[in-house]
């Protein structure tokens, strides 16, 4: 008895609804992009996708995560979001996501708030501007790389104090800024 | 980076050990310390580019642009013509155009790596004379030329910076034909730069700083 409580103490953290390790949500198969979405993009986060016989000439803009198996003539604007160049996809243009990872091949220039990676076999011509440049082995690059710093958010301050700090940023901004972003934590103003 | 904060360099071994097969480079020490003592500048890694050149290069707040010279040159010409090494004088400016498109004294440091080695002697010397043009007063260049001795073709190295003491060069594909240099035929090479400092490894490898 003892033995079997045990066990199911035991196996309890196994059907934990813990996020996936690291590792496991960095793989990529070329052919398994339903697995790969279903591990990483919970059931909110569900990309768009421009398919391999696709062909778009113009500029995209959106917010919500692409995948581009096909071929972008144009800008692609995702600056919320993530990007993924399949190893089928092709962009012939300039790129801004929050993240970009590229397994096929992007002909233009590439910003980033977070994360470049360009995956092993891509092929990327254009100069790069992100935190976290990653380019991996046998990926050929041709281009400027510019990492942006961007300072660790200080957690130590006392709430008045940041209130106190935060008083001429807010009072900086245009009376009728534009809606906050979900995802950014709100302004604090002083009333 | 912030431009105005000190250039942060990890120090060798202190936190992590190094890779197998990594050796120390007294040329990297050099280049190393004109990039620490410089302000936020343009670097070349015209040996294509590895993570960790790209991570201790923009670490210091540097720009890095990078090109496998190599392969640009593979695209651009034929085997015939870089075996020959006839290439014609308007191909030859438009690869270079290509390859390293920085207006005059924009850059402050190049790293050239084996690449020399392996273009044919007209592609190298006009690759030469590019970055003189390219590199500002007081740059400088990284450049390694394999043992003249050795009997078998080399092949070309993916080298990539450990730190700022440490090397890692890798042979990758083929063998490949060299150019061969001799210091003598290093120093003529170099002939408009400023001065040709040499450093040879273990390896009997020629390690050159080049000051522009």
């Amino acid at each position: 008895m003892w033995n079997r409580n045990k066990k199911e103490e035991d196996d309890t953290p196994m059907r934990s609804t813990a996020p996936a390790p690291e590792t496991m949500r960095d793989t990529y198969a070329a052919p398994a992009y339903p697995a790969r979405r279903s591990i990483e993009d919970a059931p909110t986060r569900a990309a768009a996708v421009i398919g391999k016989s696709v062909v778009v000439t113009g500029e995209i803009t959106g917010k919500e995560d692409l995948l581009v198996d096909g071929r972008v003539e144009g800008d692609i604007d995702l600056p919320e979001n993530r990007l993924t160049v399949g190893v089928g996809g092709h962009v012939e243009g300039g790129v801004k996501a929050r993240e970009i990872v590229v397994y096929g091949v992007v002909h233009g220039n590439m910003e980033a708030g977070e994360r470049v990676e360009i995956k092993k076999n891509a092929k990327v011509i254009g100069d790069l501007r992100a935190s976290r440049p990653v380019i991996e082995d046998e990926a050929y690059f041709k281009g400027n790389v510019e990492t942006i710093r961007v300072d660790p958010p200080k957690q130590a301050a006392r709430p008045a104090a940041v209130a106190a700090a935060a008083v001429p940023v807010a009072a900086a901004q245009p009376a009728a800024a534009p809606a906050a972003n979900p995802g950014t934590p709100p302004e604090i103003r002083r009333g | 980076m912030n431009p105005g904060a000190a250039p942060t360099v990890r120090k060798a071994g202190a936190a992590r050990p190094l890779p197998e097969g990594a050796r120390r480079s007294h040329a990297l020490e050099h280049f190393t310390g004109v990039l620490t003592r410089s302000e936020p500048m343009q670097v070349l890694d015209l040996g294509g580019i590895q993570q960790g050149t790209l991570d201790f290069v923009t670490n210091l707040g540097h720009r890095l642009y990078a090109e496998d010279l190599l392969r640009a040159a593979g695209a651009a010409f034929t085997r015939e013509q870089l075996e020959s090494g006839s290439l014609e004088e308007r191909a030859v400016e438009e690869f270079l155009a290509q390859s390293i498109p920085f207006p005059n004294g924009a850059a402050g440091g190049a790293l050239m790596w084996d690449r020399f080695h392996f273009l044919p002697a007209p592609l190298a010397q006009a690759v030469a004379a590019r970055l003189y043009r390219v590199l500002r007063p007081g740059a400088a260049l990284l450049a390694i030329f394999h043992p003249e001795a050795a009997k078998a073709q080399p092949s070309a190295c993916v080298c990539r910076i450990v730190d700022e003491q440490h090397l890692l060069m890798t042979p990758r594909g083929e063998p490949r034909r060299t150019q061969p240099f001799t210091p003598r035929s290093i120093e003529r090479f170099f002939h408009q730069f400023q001065s040709v400092k040499f450093f040879m490894t273990r390896e009997s490898v020629q390690e050159v700083i080049v000051r522009r």
